[in-house]
């Protein structure tokens, strides 16, 4: 199932192997518990423990989200550079 | 392109009251009174409302805000039709920016014709077959979000706001699109800091310790200045002037020697005077901290005391128009008095001198009789009574009495800047106002710094005209 504890990951993240998601999200500050691995999004689903390789759809989901909220803070950076 | 009711298909602009459309369903009999905004401040919602409320009057940054954000980013289907009817609108040039022309009535009647033109295309489902509902009520809500009446005042028909709120929508979109694929989502880092930490109060710290540097260079730029003071305000050789008594401790003071001389005649200075410059050398060479020569160091209460009351008597005697003192001697505030009944008199000196009464000892014990003083202690009849003398108003003395208040001035000044400094070692740190306390210090202490230069400037001349030698 190619799964990967929190704590394995916590140490691929220290050790710079693996990406974390860190964009707050909503007013409250919300971050999905998502990391880039090789490429490959890994994902802590509701009701799980342990992270597992994004489905397709969800995977598209998470690049395309990654790419907008780069583009949106370009977006900003670039009015405050005018 | 799409089917439409019979009501909206006969479409008029939308009577337009107080800035706000009429709602559709408004009967027209109401027409007199405005409608309440009946804008709905939903959290998830109100983001939205304000980009589309102020897309639909900038609609300068749809090019930046396309790149990023789509249709599919927002919550409603009423707002998902709203963001796909100004985006094709602008695309057809069918918007004013509002915000570029030129006089308010022009902005008002541009706002009026770019709602009726989203009003038109909504009604006809001229962009988005997404139902709307009541398009009156939705246009409603944006207005009430983004008044057009604000437009001058920027705020969020700024571009860059455009930018963020349009990060905000984009953001929650996200958050939805997420959660409902079932990621976990967890709490980010709180948006209010915690208490301040160590590590944190650092560029404070920074901040206290360059202003506790500055604090020491006004220190030696003054101390440059009480040296020159001392060195005009040595008394001149004993046959051109009065033979003054010395201290019993200390031996007579002899002429000044010639210039090839100088070595053995600072041999010959009163003790006190070499354990200053002493003093001073030392810590010149062996540290980078100052430290005050030790006749200002031997600054006592009497002695304090001595110079306040001199400085209140001279004020008693500068005439009418206060003109045998300099400005900056009557500009002291009582905050540069230490003792608290020469600080309240020279306040009420100053009362005086702002209603323009003439100073002395008269008019003072009237204003401090006054019941309006407030039984604040001053300087009794009695006290008062040993001031009508004349005081001594030789310029070396003045500036002495000047210079012993401003230095205890300053000393006041760099024990709370310290103890603001040094409050930041303790864990319970208010550092806000250790700041704010250490800024005022440092204002107290230019100002006195100053009055200083300025006293010491004004006494030169003076000085000056007296021999040397």
């Amino acid at each position: 199932m190619n799964e990967i504890s929190r704590e394995q990951m916590a140490e691929l993240i220290t050790n710079g192997t693996a990406t974390p998601w860190t964009h707050p999200l909503g007013v409250e500050g919300d971050i999905p518990t998502a990391a880039t691995l090789a490429d490959t999004w890994y994902v802590v689903l509701d009701g799980h423990d342990h992270y597992t390789p994004a489905a397709a759809d969800l995977a598209a989901v998470l690049t395309s989200a990654h790419c907008a909220l780069a583009a949106a803070d370009a977006a900003i950076g670039a009015q405050h550079v005018e | 392109m799409a089917d439409t009711t019979a009501t909206t298909n006969t479409v008029q602009p939308p009577p337009v009251i107080n800035g706000f459309p009429r709602l559709a369903n408004e009967p027209a009999g109401q027409a007199g009174a405005p409608p309440p905004p009946a804008w709905d401040p939903d959290t998830e919602r109100a983001p939205e409302h304000a980009l589309l409320g102020s897309l639909l009057y900038a609609p300068h940054a749809f090019d930046a805000v396309d790149t990023f954000l789509g249709a599919r980013d927002f919550s409603t289907p009423a707002t998902k039709a709203v963001f796909t009817t100004l985006r094709e609108l602008r695309r057809a040039g069918a918007l004013y920016d509002v915000a570029a022309l030129p006089t308010q009535q022009a902005q008002l009647q541009a706002a009026e014709e770019n709602r009726s033109r989203l009003f038109t295309a909504l009604s006809n489902r001229s962009y988005s077959d997404l139902p709307v509902g009541d398009v009156g009520e939705v246009l409603a809500q944006l207005t009430a979000a983004a008044p057009a009446e604000c437009v001058p005042l920027r705020g969020i028909y700024d571009p860059a706001a455009q930018m963020r709120l349009a990060r905000i929508v984009l953001e929650a979109s996200l958050r939805r699109q997420l959660r409902s694929m079932g990621v976990l989502m967890t709490k980010g880092r709180p948006v209010v800091p915690g208490p301040v930490t160590e590590q944190a109060a650092g560029p404070s710290v920074q901040h206290l310790e360059q202003i506790s540097g500055q604090l020491r260079t006004m220190t030696d730029r003054l101390v440059q200045a009480v040296r020159r003071t001392e060195v005009v305000g040595t008394p001149p050789p004993a046959a051109q002037q009065p033979h003054v008594a010395p201290a019993p401790s200390h031996p007579p003071s002899p002429p000044s020697p010639p210039a090839e001389q100088q070595p053995r005649a600072a041999a010959q200075q009163p003790a006190g005077t070499q354990r200053a410059r002493a003093a001073m050398t030392a810590g010149r060479a062996g540290s980078s901290r100052w430290r005050l020569p030790q006749p200002l160091q031997a600054i006592t209460q009497r002695r304090l005391h001595r110079a306040e009351r001199h400085l209140i008597h001279l004020a008693l005697h500068s005439g009418p128009d206060a003109g045998r003192l300099p400005t900056e001697v009557l500009d002291l505030r009582p905050e540069d008095f230490t003792h608290p009944v020469n600080a309240n008199t020279w306040r009420a000196i100053q009362d005086l001198r702002r209603q323009g009464l003439p100073i002395n000892y008269v008019s003072l014990h009237l204003r401090t009789a006054d019941p309006s003083w407030g039984h604040h202690p001053t300087l009794s009849a009695r006290d008062l009574g040993r001031l009508a003398q004349p005081p001594e108003l030789r310029p070396e003395r003045v500036a002495r009495t000047l210079q012993t208040v401003v230095t205890a001035g300053i000393r006041r000044a760099s024990r709370s800047a310290g103890r603001a400094v040094s409050a930041l070692a303790t864990p319970e740190l208010d550092v806000r106002s250790a700041l704010d306390e250490a800024q005022r210090q440092v204002s107290v202490l230019t100002a006195r710094t100053r009055t200083a230069a300025a006293v010491h400037h004004a006494t030169q001349p003076t000085q000056q005209s007296s021999p040397r030698r």
